[in-house]
Formats: structure tokens, C-alpha cells, sequence
């Protein structure tokens, strides 16, 4: 019985990490026999590639920002949430949407609705008189925002049900008691609830680190990491060593390259999860 | 368990009835895929007169891509799933038919085949054929010019089609000025793909600015970029100006059509084989529009490269080829092409077509549609060089729209020349790229220096 | 106390407030692509009001009889009925058997399960794959792509045994001394007990796959007639004449968008609360 997952596991998890391990030494396009070239990629990739540090970089940027607007905002609707009132249950409906649609096709109607020459935001704000002429969503400043604003959009719902989730884990007596000690509401907030989270929370922050590391989804679609790598995330890039993109550039496929690359990413995830275990250990001892 | 199992078979039942729905009948199936979008509306009936008249059984599955077209194909072939026949130009020629995916055509193709064609003079190394093997038959001629808008022009006064760097950034200076309120911008291009911008303006303008193609000069074998400044610095002062269109950068070249047929772009560059029918089928337009001729610097030293010799090639791993061959010659006939050519879809470049059909409403509207003197057709750059690094199209693109750490120009083209010079020795070095140096290369004179 | 009733209402305009805008940044472009899908194309190039000006159903005749949107939906129909159910199959049955049987190397595959659970190469690992399963013949159909999507499930098997151990061990000791074997016991035994959390393998088995891109792309690429709705509608993108008709871009998109909607409207209350059950076992 357990046959069958043996199998799929070792063909579409175990057996593309393997080839991976290999060809991250090899120098491999399509056309030509893979040459063996030991270390070469890793010292491309370390010391002439300085767009791949970039792409580091935005990922890094992307990340951070994401985690940043979308854990305050989701903790905050989970605990708004948390208390049932009329409308409550639709509510948090509406909020977990996003985390049910293909990320995709919602990016390019992200694109219908941002781009810079008539999309629909710039018409409302012009229209409302809050900017004069159209802003440039997408431009170099602008773009790799943009792509967290549409990571947020993605995002929130999700979080938000596992802060809901451990919120309905803090017990209800503790806040009785507090209450009768006359306790105000940001007392109550910063005092108990925060704390009786924290695991929780720190869960939910190393899923979200794990999570928004990988997308390149939306981005893809969005802005395809333009103008000039303004929005260009590590696995993008990665990408189009295997798949170059363009049809008019006379693009090689760099297969070896992608996998020495791939190995570095998987690394600094990894590094980034355990440090972050690591500085959040003390958590579970104190709480 | 049987329950999941029964579930698992449903499923898979209905999807062999799914499969099997698709090859019922007993036809010789002959794929095509093409990029080429304006023609559709023609070549699908003519395909369709095909399927069901033709005496060899023989049915044309006909398949449009676009932007990822090179990608498609190449993951195609590489596993077998390619098609039977494909068009291919520009870099799919360069990368995939030139690369060996090309079948020769020379035992299938009859004598009055080859003299229909042009003869001798028609099959060119590199262009159409490689050492000899005829890889793909000649058809149309395109190359990019400036397009513009007569209505703007004449609302903002200018009287004269600009034709030189500084005439050109003159003229999107002055459209801007005039026009801007109206949301009317002097220039656009489509920067969203680097590749497909400079494809259409930078790699056309160093023909006749510089003698190279793709930054490659035939004679030294060596990478030039040094020489295309100021081309990249003419495009990137238009966006200094602020005479650009704004967000080029997210412009694909379809949006940027559409933003021009809705009159709101004065100039930009595009192919002579595509945008009349662009504007007459695709997006149709009231702009009257027309080509002036593409920018250069006042003096010539080369031809202005031109996109042509070739459209379908056949498959190396085709199992039909009779059958392929005999979709060709229908597609490369007297009939099909002189029909296309007649409505401005495609500008032919046999003489055999262009004697027998009328002169197409097309070129007398816009008579810079045609060939000119000062076309011609070059040999590919080396294929297959992996550099390390981003390519130039992003590097120049990056100083056109005036990134940060994109400014110093020379400094630009002087790592591009090592990075590309590099991987040129490397690859030839480990025999991945094949050398190419024509010594008496002569840019006036591009084809004549390979036979 | 007045002051008190002073905080408490401006504490609950706030709540308003945020909640309101939440909802409208979430809501803002689904509508907008919904709304978008019945307009013309002129009116949704000019961003020209919010709600269509005449409505404008043949849009979605146009794609569904002009661009195959029948056969990209079956196809999307096909593939997640597909990974749905091979989602459920293997990773209940494989969740059973790591939570209550001693097999060789049961440690290592826990481990590597494990290991790998965290190790995020990316995109890269589809093109080996996609190589393998080319040479096997099955990047022709949509099960090939399926057990691709589906892939190895090793997070699924850990939700899977966390619920079998919750389940108490005495109920299939006493179904083996009644003489049921390891199929039996799983099928009688366990399966009515672990409903809720197949209910929940199943429901992001049928998102994920319904939602897919990248791998779906790349595995139809050059096979047309096998693409999902998300692949054929980023597609439309760049297809004929469509690079420019925003009214049918955004009618594709509502045509991938809606049933979804529809399986979500009726089944929200699973996927929450199995997300939930999914992050306090997982």
C-alpha cells in the first residue's frame, strides 16, 4: 500500500534531486553531449554573475516586504474575526478567496488593471484626482513592489486562518480573568494574546518564509522579472536557464548552470530557515 | 479500496475516450506551427481548400504560437513532439533549422521547382541553406522601417519624414510638446521584451551604421559592440527627452499597436511584412499611417539586413516527409502566394510571384513596403555561444530607459565585448560553436561573400 | 465611562474601516475580471466605469466556440479529477501504513520524506521529470501531467498519519482478531474515521491542480489540445488577435475563475477548517 507512493516519490521528488546533484558539475545545453566541468559553475555563479545576486536580492526584498505587510494585516482580521459577529463567517469567506485562485490567471488581471498606459487603477486615481498624470506600476522603482502587493493579495486569506486557528487555542479563561482585573483592550492584546500566540506566530512566519521564497508564479506572468530584472526573483532566473523565455533573443539553454544554481537557492532557503529556527528557539521555552 | 480503484478507472476511461476522439480517422496528418499571426485569416482557408480537395489523403493540422515560439519548438523537437513542417526565420533559423533541425529538401524539390524559386542565385548558404543542403525555400522579404503617423505629423507641423538619428529625436521632441495633452507621444517602443525592441531597431541599424549583425563582425570574428553606441545612445535620448511613449517598458508590440491605431503614438519601428496586415486585420485602424525609411546616421557602410530566403522548413524527424513536401509546395505555390502577396500580407521576394500577381494595393499605398537597393540579405552570427551574464538586449535596454547602474555606456559595450568574446573562445574551444569568419566580408555586399 | 464609549466607537469605526477596505482590495479584482468579461473591449481599454455598458455575453461565445474553451475546461475537469483522486489514493494509504506499521528502512523514508519536505529547488525539478516521463511515453495525455502535479505527497502523508495515530490502535486489533487484513482494516476501519482529513487532501489536491501553471505549460507545450484552462488563458495573451482583446482575456479568466468559485461558495467552511487542521497536526 504504500507501494505506490514509494514510487511517485522517488520519480517526481527523489530522482529530479539526484539529477540535480549531478549536472551541477556538468556544462549542458541541448544540443551538445553534457561536458563535465567540476566546480566551474559554482565559481561563475559566485564571482562572475552578479545578476544572479541581484535576483538574490529582489527575492530577499520580496520576501521580507511580503511578510511584513501581509502577518500585521492578517493577525490583525484574525483577531477582528475571531470575535463572531453578524457577517462575520462571509467575511472571512471573502478574505480566504484569493488563496483559491490560480495566481496566474489573477496576474494578468492584475496586469489588465495596473498597467501604466490605460489600466483601470491609474483611471480611478486620475479620475478621483489624486494623481495628475499616470503612474508607472510597473516601472523599475515600481515593480517588484508591485509584485508583493499582488503576493499580499495571494497571501492574506491564508495566514489569516492559521492565526484564527491558534487564537481559538488560547483559553478563554485567561481572558475571564483578566477582564475582571479590569484589564483595557491593548493590555489584553499585548499582554495575552501576543504571548499565548507565540508559537503559533512563529509557525506561521517560517511557512510564510518557506511559501513566498517560491513564488515566481505571479511574477512570471506579471512582469516576467522586467523592466531589466527589476522584479527578477532567484527561481525565475533559474527558470530561463531551462526554459529561456525569449523568442528572439539567440538564448542557450544552460541546464548545468540552472542546477548548480538551484542548489545555492535551496541552500540559502535553507540557511534562512534554520537561522530562523535558531533565533526563534527560545520561544517554546519561555511561553 | 475498490471504490478509489473503480474512481481511477472511470477516470481513465474517460480520458482514452478523450485521446481517442482526437485520432479516429486514418488521415496523413501533417503538422505545422508557425509564429505568423497576420496571414491567418488568409492561409486558414487555403488550408482548409487543401484538407478536403487534396487526392493524397492528407490532413493539415495548423497551430499559431507567438511570443515563446523559439521555446515551444525547441522543447518540441527535443522530445520528439515537434511538428512536421515550421516556419522559421530570424533566430529559429539561426538556432533550430541551421542547428540541424532542418530536413534537405534537395531530393524532393523538382527542377521547375527550383527554377520557379530563382535558381541558383535564389539558394543561398546561410540564408537558406547550409553547406549546400537546401534547407527551407525562398518566399517573402521583410525588414523593419519607421512607422509613422501622417495625421500626427501633420498636427504638430512637420513636414519632413525624419530620417537620420538627430531628425528623428527632433521630430519625437516636437510631437511631445505639441501633443502631450492630448496623451499623444512622439515615440514608442516595446521595451517589455528587450529582445523583441532592439530586435526590430538596434540589430537592423548596425548593417548600415557599422557592418555588423548582432554585434558580430564576419571579417575579425570578433564581437563589436562598441561600435552600436550610438545607436542605443539615439534610442536612449528620446527617453531622456521624455518624448517616449510612457510605460514602453510594459509594452508588448501588440499593445503598442493597439495604443498607435488608437492615434496615440507618432513613430516607432517595425517589419515591413507585418504591420499592413496588421492594421487591416488585426487591429483595424483609421490612422493613416506609412513607412519612412529606417534610421541611420547620414553615411552608409552596409546594407540594411533583411529577414528573409526562407519560410517553412521540414522536420529532420519527420515521418511523412512525402507528405510534408507535398504540403509545402501547396503552401509555396504560384496560387497561395500571389494571392497572400496580392493582399499586402507578405512582400514576396520571387520573381516568378511578384510578375504574375498585380502590384498589391498595399505597396502603392505605401511604396516602402518593398525591397529597396539598400536591402540585403546577411549570414548568421555564430550560434550557440552561452555567455555568462545578461545579453545585450537587456544591457542596452537597461541604459535606455536609464536604470541605475546602466549609465556609462562604453563601459556597457566594453563588458559585453569581453563577455561575449569569452564565450565565443570558450565555446569554440569545446567545440559547441562552430567558427565563422568570412575574411573578405564586405557589408555592401552580404550574400555575395559566402557561396 | 464616557470616554470608555468614546474608544470603543472609534475602535469599531476603525474595525469598519479596515475590514471595508480588506474586502474591496480582495474582492476589486475578481469583479473586475468578472465585470470585465461582459464588456467590449473598447470600454475596458479605456477603463470606462465599472460596471459594463451593455453586456456583452458573446464574449464567452467567442471563446467558447472560436478558441476551444470547451475542450481546455474538460481538460482542466479531466486533470483534477485525476489528481484528486491519486492524491487521496496514495497519500491515505501510504499515511496508514508510516502511522502503524514496522517496515525495513521505515526510518529512512521518514527521514528523507522529511528532508525533502524542506528542500525547495523549484522550477528546475519539472525538466527532468519532463524528460523521464517523455521517455516513458506519457507526456501525451493528461495522466502523465496528473502524476506530475501530484508528485510526492510527502506532506500530505504527514497529515494523513497524523490523524491514523489519533485514531485509537485498539479498533484494528479487534478488526484483525475479527479477520481483517491490512486492506480491510484500512477501507472499514480507518477511512470512515479519517474522512475529514481526506475531505481536506482532496480539496487542495483539486485547487492545486485547477490552479496550476508552470508545470501544466511546460508539459502541453506544442500539444494544444491538451492544455488546462490557466495555461490557455495566460496564452490568450499572445494568440491570435487576442494580445489585444482584453474583453476575451478577461472572459478566459472568469471561465477559469468560476468554477472554482462555485466548488469554493459550497465547500469554504472544508477548506478552512482543514487548513487549520492541516497547520495544527502538519
Amino acid at each position: 500500500m504504500l507501494l505506490p507512493n514509494v514510487i511517485m516519490f522517488s520519480i517526481f521528488t527523489l530522482y529530479p534531486v539526484c539529477w540535480v546533484l549531478k549536472y551541477m558539475f556538468y556544462q549542458y545545453d541541448k544540443v551538445h553531449e553534457p561536458i563535465f566541468i567540476g566546480l566551474d559553475n559554482f565559481v561563475r555563479l559566485f564571482t562572475r554573475d552578479p545578476y544572479f545576486w541581484k535576483t538574490v536580492g529582489n527575492t530577499f526584498y520580496y520576501v521580507g516586504l511580503k511578510l511584513i505587510i501581509t502577518l500585521p494585516i492578517a493577525f490583525i482580521v484574525a483577531v477582528i474575526l475571531n470575535r463572531k459577529f453578524f457577517g462575520s463567517e462571509t467575511i472571512r469567506s471573502i478574505i480566504f478567496l484569493p488563496t483559491i485562485m490560480c495566481s496566474s490567471v489573477m496576474a494578468l488581471i492584475f496586469y489588465l488593471i495596473l498597467n501604466p498606459y490605460s489600466g483601470a487603477l491609474n483611471m480611478i486615481l486620475q479620475r478621483l484626482h489624486l494623481i495628475g498624470a499616470p503612474i508607472n506600476w510597473l516601472s523599475y522603482q515600481n515593480a517588484l513592489t508591485t509584485c508583493v502587493i499582488v503576493g499580499v493579495w495571494g497571501a492574506i486569506g491564508n495566514y489569516m486562518v492559521y492565526f484564527m486557528a491558534g487564537l481559538q487555542s488560547v483559553p478563554q479563561e485567561i481572558y475571564e480573568s483578566a477582564e475582571l482585573d479590569g484589564i483595557t483592550a491593548p493590555q489584553k492584546m499585548f499582554k495575552i494574546t501576543i504571548p499565548m500566540m507565540m508559537p503559533v506566530i512563529k509557525t506561521v512566519v517560517m511557512l510564510a518564509l518557506i511559501g513566498s521564497f517560491q513564488d515566481m508564479q505571479s511574477i512570471m506572468v506579471l512582469t516576467e522579472g522586467g523592466p531589466n530584472g527589476a522584479s527578477d526573483v532567484m527561481f525565475l532566473y533559474i527558470y530561463r536557464m531551462f526554459f529561456p523565455v525569449s523568442a528572439t533573443t539567440a538564448s542557450t539553454a544552460q541546464y548545468g548552470y540552472g542546477a548548480a544554481l538551484s542548489v545555492v537557492c535551496a541552500s540559502i532557503i535553507g540557511i534562512v530557515t534554520f537561522a530562523y529556527l535558531q533565533a526563534t528557539k527560545h520561544m517554546d521555552d519561555i511561553y | 479500496m475498490k471504490r478509489f480503484l473503480a474512481l481511477l478507472c472511470v477516470a481513465a476511461l474517460c480520458l482514452s475516450a478523450f485521446a481517442g476522439l482526437a485520432v479516429a480517422e486514418e488521415k496523413t496528418k501533417v503538422v505545422i506551427w508557425t509564429n505568423s499571426r497576420a496571414d491567418y485569416d488568409y492561409v486558414l482557408p487555403c488550408i482548409e481548400k487543401f484538407n478536403e480537395t487534396n487526392e493524397s489523403n492528407i490532413e493539415i493540422v495548423y497551430e499559431v504560437y507567438s511570443d515563446n515560439y523559439q521555446q515551444v519548438l525547441e522543447l518540441g523537437f527535443e522530445t520528439g513532439n515537434g511538428p512536421d513542417l515550421y516556419c522559421t526565420s530570424g533566430p529559429v533559423w539561426s538556432n533550430v533549422t541551421y542547428n540541424g533541425q532542418g530536413r534537405p529538401l534537395n531530393d524532393m524539390l523538382t527542377e521547375e521547382q527550383y527554377a520557379f524559386f530563382g535558381g541558383e542565385k535564389a539558394f543561398v548558404n546561410t540564408i537558406n541553406m547550409k553547406d549546400g543542403d537546401i534547407l527551407s525555400l525562398p518566399y517573402s522579404i521583410s525588414t523593419p522601417r519607421l512607422v509613422y503617423n501622417k495625421d500626427i505629423f501633420e498636427r504638430a507641423g512637420i513636414e519632413k519624414v525624419p530620417e537620420t538619428f538627430e531628425e528623428v529625436i527632433a521630430t519625437a521632441k516636437t510631437i511631445t510638446e505639441k501633443l502631450s495633452g492630448e496623451g499623444i507621444y512622439g515615440f514608442a517602443i516595446n521595451l517589455k521584451g528587450p529582445a523583441s525592441a532592439l530586435g526590430r531597431t538596434l540589430d537592423y541599424m548596425m548593417g548600415p551604421t557599422a557592418g555588423l549583425i548582432n554585434g558580430y563582425n564576419f571579417k575579425t570574428g570578433r564581437y563589436e559592440f562598441d561600435k552600436v553606441t550610438e545607436i542605443v545612445a539615439f534610442l536612449r535620448q528620446m527617453f531622456a527627452d521624455g518624448s517616449a511613449f510612457p510605460g514602453c517598458d510594459q509594452l508588448d508590440i501588440d499593445p503598442l499597436r493597439t495604443q498607435f491605431a488608437a492615434g496615440r503614438i507618432g513613430m516607432y519601428y517595425s517589419y515591413t511584412g507585418a504591420e499592413y496586415g496588421v492594421y487591416t486585420n488585426q487591429f483595424v485602424t483609421d490612422v493613416d499611417w506609412d513607412f519612412g525609411p529606417l534610421t541611420g546616421n547620414g553615411t552608409r557602410v552596409g546594407l540594411q539586413n533583411a529577414d528573409g530566403g526562407k519560410w517553412y522548413a521540414m522536420s529532420i524527424d519527420t515521418k511523412v516527409p512525402e507528405a510534408a513536401f507535398e504540403v509545402l509546395s501547396y503552401l509555396e505555390s504560384l496560387e497561395v502566394l500571389s494571392g497572400s502577396y496580392e493582399q499586402g500580407l507578405h512582400i514576396s521576394m520571387i520573381d516568378e510571384v511578384i510578375k504574375n500577381s498585380e502590384v498589391p494595393a498595399a505597396i502603392q499605398a505605401h511604396p516602402l513596403m518593398a525591397k529597396q537597393e539598400t536591402d540585403g540579405l546577411y549570414p548568421i552570427a555564430p550560434t550557440g555561444v552561452a555567455i555568462e551574464g545578461e545579453d545585450y538586449y537587456n544591457v542596452f535596454a537597461g541604459h535606455i530607459l536609464g536604470i541605475p547602474g546602466y549609465e556609462d555606456l562604453d563601459a556597457l559595450a566594453q563588458d559585453l565585448n569581453a563577455r561575449y568574446n569569452a564565450a565565443l573562445d570558450k565555446g569554440i574551444a569545446d567545440g559547441t560553436v562552430k567558427e565563422v569568419v568570412y575574411p573578405n566580408f564586405d557589408p555592401m555586399n552580404p550574400a555575395g561573400s559566402m557561396n | 465611562m464616557k470616554k470608555d464609549n468614546v474608544t470603543k466607537v472609534v475602535a469599531t469605526i476603525l474595525k469598519v474601516l479596515f475590514l471595508a477596505a480588506l474586502i474591496v482590495f480582495t474582492l476589486y479584482p475578481v469583479l473586475y475580471a468578472l465585470m470585465g468579461s461582459l464588456k467590449t473591449n473598447m470600454q475596458l481599454v479605456l477603463g470606462d466605469g465599472f460596471f459594463p455598458k451593455t453586456w456583452e455575453f458573446k464574449n464567452y461565445v467567442y471563446a467558447f466556440q472560436k478558441l476551444n474553451f470547451f475542450r481546455y475546461t474538460a481538460n482542466s475537469l479531466i486533470l483534477c479529477t485525476i489528481c484528486t483522486v491519486l492524491a487521496i489514493v496514495v497519500s491515505s494509504m501510504a499515511g496508514f501504513c508510516m502511522a502503524r506499521y514496522d517496515f525495513p528502512l521505515k526510518k529512512a523514508l521518514n527521514v528523507l520524506y522529511l528532508a525533502l519536505m524542506f528542500v525547495s529547488l523549484g522550477s528546475v525539478t519539472i525538466y527532468p521529470v519532463y524528460m523521464m516521463m517523455n521517455k516513458a511515453g506519457m507526456t501525451n495525455n493528461l495522466l502523465g501531467l496528473a502524476l506530475v502535479i501530484t508528485g510526492g505527497q510527502a506532506s500530505n502523508i504527514f497529515l494523513v498519519r497524523g490523524f491514523v495515530n489519533s485514531v485509537p490502535r485498539d479498533l484494528d486489533e479487534s478488526a484483525k482478531l475479527d479477520g481483517c487484513g491490512k486492506f480491510k482494516t484500512f477501507i472499514y476501519i480507518i477511512v470512515p474515521l479519517i474522512r475529514p482529513i481526506i475531505a481536506v487532501v482532496g480539496l487542495f489536491a483539486f485547487r492545486n491542480a485547477w490552479n496550476d501553471y508552470i508545470t501544466s505549460m511546460i508539459f502541453t507545450i506544442g500539444k494544444k489540445s491538451l492544455q488546462p484552462l490557466t495555461v490557455a488563458v495566460v496564452s490568450l495573451r499572445y494568440s491570435v488577435n487576442a494580445a489585444a482583446e482584453w474583453h476575451i482575456m478577461a472572459a478566459g479568466a472568469s471561465i477559469a475563475i468560476v468554477p472554482i468559485l462555485i466548488v469554493y461558495i459550497f465547500t469554504n467552511k472544508q477548506f478552512i477548517s482543514g487548513l487549520t487542521a492541516g497547520a495544527i497536526k502538519g
